[in-house]
């Protein structure tokens, strides 16, 4: 026998589904292929002809897991056509919604889908029969962000509150006082959380990553920034496009994003980390040093112990916005009548990675044209590239290890599949 | 959600019967017939009034173990598919019928409802009777509307756990829908 597939028809633990296959001819890998098979501009269709202030609301339902980068990434890429610029209390809010969103989706990885992993139980309910504190734990932590979407977004998780120029209503300094404890016990359940992630025992890897994230003058970035990579590369979001191609290959629906120079790059909180390290909050930045956290962090299953960090960040974030919190005058800035038409552009850092959109909106208000370039569709070809490496480092292993493996390698990344488009399924063809 | 009641978990003694309940609606009403557990969620909202908390949720399912924590009943109604004819109505109840590891090929939720189950055993967070509803799906297409096989039974199942919800509340009116697996 000389070539075999391995297939993996269903990645467990993988937010959507998708498949992957693998094959090995002379114990060489010959091809990697993560398919995802949602029809992926589904949304893109169908926001033309709808009004531009919908999008928001449309966007939020491509993904149950972070709807408020979509939000974010459609009211920013709408304001700029509009011409209104966001500020003051309103900013400072969506920032800590978008914190919220962070913590939910960050905790909910590490610890329901990333942990067991680590932990040698092949998913979160075995973890949870032997382990019932650690899960607590995660659960906890998460529904710290739940509550920090409830009180801004009006409801957990299609939160409905957000639109184009701020929110329909801003939150009143009661209900923001209500949110202290529970981020003050989120920011310590965090920091245990790094630290005890931080001694899993981590399979010695290196990958070598062009990475790419915004960067923002002073912030750790969420919703704003400028788009920087790891060559060198330092744009304004409206240039992303050309910087940046998507590409269709024949196994995936969802569309392969790579640099104009044909390379792969990587989205993320390894990527956001390695750019903004001097950016980290106060005790984000402490931890990292006690931590001993490498600068960049190359190993991609230490993205563990990065999401930790920034679960870290969005509770500090979320606190001081809190405290800080006084009731704004006016919940919005009004978009201008008649409403200028036009194209915009913006990109937000979604809990997975850079999400770019672009609108191109007509002087009567309806979408003309939209494009989403989620996280996981970037990430999609350096994902192929992890697994390559792998299977290159194991190719004697049996079919079950090997299969075990190339999961693992692709839920480092925490794709989302039913954003990039959606699913997996897994399968390696050995010869 | 905002609909949650006391965050303890644990009901009062002589709870109201609105607390007492929780109806969930699971699914992605953009993904075809995924969307009939929202569907049915509407009308039973519409006509169930006080019977129950009415609550949808769409991907982050761990939020189920909140919702239900500590509730004398909870309904789920969600998408499924087993193999049966489009349309048909699963009737599980927690702890006498096995609820099988979810076909991962149709779940669009980042964690399936059986490992919240499982979950929610694990960390004695499970509701004091739980009833999943299962509606045979024919299609997850992205796209919004319900097929004709799975539209059919959304008057039958809406029935059906108005029936149960009466029954649970001690008033039953007699008007209880079949026991088990109903076909289409």
């Amino acid at each position: 026998m000389t070539e075999r597939t391995v297939a993996v028809n269903y990645v467990a633990r993988v937010e959507g589904e998708g498949a992957l296959r693998v094959r090995i001819e002379q114990q060489r890998v010959r091809e990697v292929e993560l398919r995802i098979f949602e029809p992926p501009r589904f949304f893109e269709a169908f926001l033309r002809g709808r009004a531009y202030t919908e999008a928001p609301d449309i966007t939020a339902r491509i993904c149950g897991i972070c709807p408020v980068a979509y939000q974010m990434s459609a009211a920013h890429a709408l304001e700029r056509i509009a011409g209104i610029e966001v500020s003051g209390t309103v900013r400072a809010l969506r920032r800590l919604l978008y914190a919220g969103e962070w913590i939910e989706s960050h905790a909910l990885h590490i610890y329901l889908l990333h942990l067991p992993d680590f932990l040698g139980f092949p998913d979160a309910v075995h973890l949870a029969e032997r382990h019932p504190e650690i899960v607590k734990q995660g659960l906890e932590l998460k529904r710290a962000g739940n509550q920090v979407m409830e009180t801004l977004g009006g409801r957990a998780i299609h939160p409905i509150n957000v639109r184009i120029g701020g929110f329909y209503r801003c939150p009143t300094s009661e209900e923001m006082r209500t949110l202290r404890s529970p981020l003050e016990r989120a920011l310590a359940q965090a920091e245990a959380t790094a630290r005890f992630v931080a001694t899993l025992t981590f399979p010695q890897v290196q990958e070598d990553y062009q990475f790419v994230a915004l960067r923002h003058p002073e912030e750790y970035p969420m919703n704003q920034g400028r788009v920087v990579s790891s060559s060198g590369l330092d744009l304004p979001v409206e240039r992303f496009e050309e910087a940046f191609q998507e590409q269709q290959v024949p196994w995936s629906n969802a569309l392969q994003s790579r640099s104009k120079e044909g390379g792969t790059y990587l989205v993320g909180p390894l990527a956001r980390f390695a750019l903004n390290r001097d950016r980290l909050t106060p005790r984000a930045a402490e931890l990292a040093k006690e931590l001993k956290v490498p600068s960049p962090v190359l190993n991609p299953f230490q993205a563990i112990l990065v999401r930790a960090l920034e679960v870290v960040v969005a509770c500090e974030e979320a606190l001081r916005i809190v405290r800080d919190y006084r009731e704004p005058s006016e919940p919005f800035v009004p978009a201008p009548t008649p409403f200028p038409g036009g194209v915009g552009q913006a990109a937000t850092e979604a809990p997975r990675g850079l999400l770019y959109h672009r609108y191109e909106v007509g002087q009567d208000g309806l979408i003309r044209e939209a494009k989403i370039v989620p996280p996981t569709a970037q990430n999609q070809a350096r994902i192929e590239e992890d697994v390559r490496h792998l299977v290159e480092r194991s190719v004697e292993a049996e079919d079950a290890q090997l299969q075990d493996a190339c999961e693992r390698a692709i839920r480092n990344h925490d794709p989302c599949i039913s954003c990039a488009t959606h699913f997996l399924r897994l399968d390696l063809q050995r010869n | 959600m905002t609909e949650r009641g006391p965050a303890s978990g644990t009901l009062p003694p002589h709870a109201p019967p609105t607390a007492e309940a929780v109806v969930i609606g699971l699914g992605n009403p953009y993904r075809s017939d995924d969307g009939v557990g929202p569907e049915v969620l509407a009308r039973l909202r519409e006509e169930g009034g006080d019977l129950a908390r009415w609550v949808t949720c769409s991907d982050e399912t761990t939020e189920l173990l909140q919702l239900w924590e500590g509730a004398a009943l909870a309904v789920v109604i969600d998408a499924v598919l087993s193999g049966s004819a489009p349309g048909t109505v699963h009737r599980l109840v927690e702890g006498e019928d096995p609820i099988p590891p979810e076909g991962r090929a149709g779940s669009t939720h980042a964690v399936a409802l059986p490992e919240v189950i499982g979950l929610g055993r694990a960390l004695g967070q499970m509701p004091r009777r739980l009833v999943v509803y299962g509606i045979e799906a024919a299609s997850f297409d992205t796209g919004k509307g319900l097929s004709a096989a799975v539209r059919e039974q959304v008057p039958l199942v809406v029935h059906q756990v108005l029936s149960e919800l009466r029954e649970s509340r001690g008033g039953s009116t007699g008007a209880h829908g079949p026991r088990e697996t109903v076909h289409a």
